[in-house]
């Protein structure tokens, strides 16, 4: 496997100009609601949305939200570990 | 000469078989991706020609060169198709479907989650759902999908996506690129976007219908090398408008003919030929003119070439060729170097840049001599259509395509192209740094159509450059001026010009100075009145050495 090269960062030790990576999408309960991020590997993250409680419900239950479905993001609730309600 | 058709009829009335295309697709394609066709394939006629099949990359697997691959969030996406537009190889694709349609298709996803994965691969979008429900039209849902076997992970289409933030990287695995080669097959199964979802106004919309998508990916071009999104938009603005069947295209050799022509591999669906290096001017007329007496006049003639193929060895020829006012329409991939061979300077690389034959060291301190302008060459051939476009500035791309076409004569597309190992850039940048080009007068956006008018001040049009009254673009919000040396801060090529204190050195300074009489010159000749005329002097000293 390749992976993204920066050159100007190879050459320079500048700050990447790279995109990040998704390495998970949180979900935090907030004196506003729940709000979800997505957090990059580096750990910053991509702005934050507000969740209504019926998503949040169906997270809680076990059922992963239906736009992750394809590429499968590791999910985080409140700090902890989503699993899906037919995982062990 | 006679009207004599290209190929012969055979008995059945039918063209003569070039190539088995099944047995080519199946037999040849496989062997290749088997890595067996060294020594498993017989040496044939076939192979001695050179012919390949139309867009037979199509076969070629590129799911196990990058570690990831663009995560899709409908929820963030407006349908801007900006994604769709940039990616160098045909690796993601943008869909308008009726919700009817989707549930029907859907059917016949068995698992009850992959269905609701696909399901919710589509969204609501104003621009297609909500105006349309306003006119009382049944909406559409608009999806974006990826193609895991083209999809190099070079990110681009996530800096095209920008502050939507619909897309992002994730890492793969083998179940997720499972997930996306199912869901890519699923989205090849849907019937195209109904006609009535696609504006024809809406030029960044092209890339819906297939008319447009000339280009099927599987190139061995580097991760997000600007040349492949060039190569992709000239061919879906031409083929939008006339259809696969009235384009052609020559190539000179360069990196575009090596990773379009990696045997066997073609990303082209329409005829394509390879010239020499020097010649593809002179190889088109020669098409031209064939084409010409077959009737074929409403075909469009693309050649294609570096900037080393066209502004150096190949230059007499297309001077010749411009000169003959022929209908043919040149198309530059300018990465400002020889980038096949390993990046030697070309006359197209900037002052101060550092490239093979301009190294950077004690006594030459990168490329010496001035930038040579061959848009301004071109504009003083007569009745020569000239534009100088990037794919980032993609509806001034796609109309500088589309005129050029129309005209009736002779047209030259320069078009910047990133080149990632060579300019010293980062995988997604190519977007990022062509807008940078043309903010620092790197690269000034221009458009010359000889219909506009009898002076030159008529046909010249510089709109799509910010700040085109003033010397340098100054960035409103922030007050930061946007100059040359902005530019080059941000690239490997010239990253020895600046000390550890940032400064610059006098050679870039000079650089800057070619870059902003460079710019003057199309004020003036586009008869732009200057906000604050200035008094400095041309930075070229009158023997022609570079002012230091
Ligand atoms: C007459 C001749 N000289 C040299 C070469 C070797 N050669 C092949 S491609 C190339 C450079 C191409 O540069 P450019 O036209 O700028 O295209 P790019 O690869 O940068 O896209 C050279 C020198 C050749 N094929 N023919
Ligand atoms: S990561 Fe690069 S190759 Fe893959 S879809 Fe995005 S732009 Fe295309
Ligand atoms: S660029 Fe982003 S918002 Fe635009 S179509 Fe692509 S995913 Fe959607
Ligand atoms: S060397 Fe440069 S121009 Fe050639 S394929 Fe790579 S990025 Fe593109």
């Amino acid at each position: 496997m390749i992976p993204r090269t920066d050159r100007m960062q190879e050459e320079t030790g500048k700050q990447s100009m790279l995109t990040k990576i998704i390495d998970h999408i949180e979900y935090t309960q907030t004196e506003d609601g729940w709000m979800s991020r997505k957090i990059h590997d580096s750990g910053g993250s991509i702005m934050a949305h507000k969740i209504g409680d019926g998503e949040i419900e169906a997270i809680q239950a076990g059922k992963r939200p239906a736009w992750t479905i394809i590429g499968l993001p590791r999910i985080i609730v409140n700090d902890a570990l989503f699993k899906e309600t037919d995982e062990q | 000469m006679n009207e004599t058709p290209v190929a012969v009829p055979t008995d059945e009335g039918k063209r003569p078989r070039l190539l088995d295309m099944d047995d080519f697709n199946s037999r040849v394609i496989d062997a290749y991706n088997e890595g067996t066709a060294e020594r498993g394939l017989e040496a044939d006629t076939d192979t001695a020609r050179s012919i390949v099949t139309a867009g037979s990359a199509v076969y070629r697997d590129f799911s196990y060169i990058a570690p990831e691959i663009p995560l899709y969030d409908p929820a963030n996406c407006v349908g801007c198709m900006e994604c769709v537009i940039e990616c160098p190889d045909t690796a993601i694709l943008g869909k308008v479907i009726e919700k009817d349609t989707l549930e029907k298709e859907l059917q016949s996803i068995e698992d009850p989650v992959e269905r609701d994965g696909l399901r919710a691969r589509f969204a609501e979008t104003q621009k297609y759902t909500t105006t349309y429900e306003k006119k009382g039209e049944e909406g559409g849902l608009f999806g974006i999908f990826i193609d895991p076997t083209k999809c190099k992970g070079c990110a681009e289409c996530i800096e095209a996506c920008g502050d939507h933030q619909a897309l992002s990287m994730i890492s793969k695995t083998e179940t997720n690129l499972e997930q996306y080669r199912r869901s890519f097959n699923f989205f090849k199964r849907l019937p195209n976007t109904p006609k009535r979802f696609i504006n024809e106004r809406l030029l960044s919309d092209m890339m819906l219908t297939e008319d447009a998508l000339l280009y099927v990916g599987g190139a061995g071009s580097c991760m997000g090398c600007g040349e492949g999104t060039v190569l992709r938009m000239m061919l879906a603005a031409t083929g939008f408008v006339y259809g696969d069947e009235n384009i052609g295209l020559v190539a000179a050799t360069g990196c575009n003919t090596v990773y379009t022509s990696t045997y066997p591999y073609n990303p082209y669906l329409v005829p394509w030929a390879n010239s020499l290096f020097e010649n593809v001017a002179t190889f088109g007329m020669g098409v031209r003119a064939r084409w010409n007496q077959m009737g074929w006049q409403n075909k469009r003639l693309w050649c294609i070439g570096g900037d080393g193929a066209i502004l150096d060895i190949g230059f007499q020829a297309l001077s010749r060729m411009l000169a003959s006012g022929m209908d043919i329409k040149v198309l530059v991939l300018d990465t400002q170097l020889y980038s096949n061979t390993g990046g030697q300077a070309s006359t197209a690389s900037f002052m101060a840049q550092r490239s093979d034959m301009a190294e950077f060291g004690k006594v030459m301190k990168g490329k010496q001599e001035r930038r040579k302008e061959l848009a301004n060459i071109c504009m003083m051939h007569p009745d020569v259509f000239v534009a100088q476009t990037t794919a980032a500035h993609f509806n001034h791309f796609y109309r500088a395509i589309i005129a050029a076409n129309e005209y009736p004569g002779p047209a030259v597309i320069m078009a910047y192209t990133t080149c990632q190992p060579e300019h010293g850039i980062a995988d997604n940048m190519a977007m990022h740094q062509a807008k940078l080009a043309v903010d620092s007068r790197a690269f000034p956006l221009l458009i010359h159509d000889p219909r506009k008018g009898e002076r030159l001040s008529e046909r010249l049009d510089l709109r799509g450059n910010p700040g085109v009254k003033e010397d340098w673009y100054t960035i409103p919000k922030t007050g930061e001026q946007i100059d040359f040396i902005t530019f080059a801060r941000t690239e490997g090529r010239f990253s020895k010009h600046f000390g550890k204190d940032g400064k610059p050195s006098k050679e870039l300074l000079v650089a800057q100075q070619d870059r902003l009489a460079n710019w003057r010159l199309l004020q003036e000749l586009a008869g732009i009145m200057r906000d604050e005329p200035s008094k400095s002097k041309s930075p070229v000293k009158k023997t022609g050495k570079t002012a230091s």
